[in-house]
């Protein structure tokens, strides 16, 4: 019996591999461009060293990052901020979370003078908030 | 097979761009004591060890710790020996920290992170009245 050498074929066909190819491509475009777009609105400091620095496992739910230069500008969430403008955030962080839930975090330059950062610890101590972190970098100590 | 090694070098490329420059930020926990602030003169350095001063100055460019009535400048081993000493003798007394204002923040760092190693329990600011 002799076999039919091509199986004919029905409908269109559409090879949908370019098209899976353009999704992945499109998807990790939007992931690399997120990336540094979040990282330009942290904001680039250069961070002090520390020995005892560690990573924390668990995050407070309500975290507050303030990012302050080496020129005293102090940002956070991309924004110029002062101190009051600060307080004003830390008390919305605490109605939404308590104090136990609220942790602030200061990505301060090395050479940022002292002065810009004790406003806010006496900000947090008066609020309640006890839970400072300063980010480093690993090493020295 | 021919997209899935696309999508396998995709994202190679993609971690390389985004793992360069990138420094991995860690934590330096600095709680503070509990009740808020708290009005309190400063204690004489001949006073008995209830509580560690650390004074904090800049002279010129370089910032200079005052340890119990004794300077130390950056860069000195003997500070280092000086807290581990004191944390030994009295770790649970409370350590604060007395800073002035023109003190780089890379140096108020280093001197948080030496009590830590030396094992101070709890880490107090000075702070101006307001």
């Amino acid at each position: 019996m002799k076999l039919p050498a091509q199986r004919r074929k029905y409908g269109l066909e559409l090879n949908i591999t370019p098209l899976i190819d353009l999704v992945f491509l499109l998807n990790i475009f939007f992931l690399v461009a997120t990336y540094f777009i979040r990282n330009d609105q942290l904001g680039a400091v250069d961070l002090p060293s520390a020995g005892q620095a560690r990573e924390e496992n668990t995050e407070a739910p309500g975290r507050l990052i303030v990012t302050i230069t080496a020129d005293g500008q102090m940002t956070s969430s991309g924004k110029t901020i002062s101190t009051d403008d600060f307080a004003l955030f830390l008390q919305e962080t605490l109605s939404q979370h308590g104090e136990t839930g609220t942790e602030i975090r200061i990505r301060a330059d090395r050479a940022a003078p002292y002065s810009l950062v004790e406003p806010l610890l006496i900000k947090a101590a008066e609020m309640g908030v006890t839970k400072i972190r300063f980010a480093v970098l690993q090493g020295g100590g | 097979m021919t997209p899935l090694i696309d999508i396998v070098f995709q994202l190679l490329i993609f971690f390389v761009c985004a793992s360069t420059g990138h420094l991995r930020e860690f934590l330096l926990p600095t709680d503070l004591a509990g009740g808020g602030t708290q009005a309190q003169a400063p204690a004489k350095p001949e006073a008995p060890v209830s509580q560690v001063w650390i004074r904090l100055r800049l002279d010129g460019d370089e910032t200079v710790t005052e340890v119990e009535g004794t300077d130390y400048r950056a860069g000195d081993g003997q500070l280092r020996l000086v807290l581990f000493a004191l944390a030994d003798a009295a770790r649970d007394v409370p350590l604060i920290l007395d800073i002035a204002g023109d003190v780089p923040l890379g140096s108020v760092v280093g001197i948080i992170d030496l009590c830590r190693a030396g094992g101070f329990e709890s880490i107090n600011f000075a702070a101006e009245p307001q």
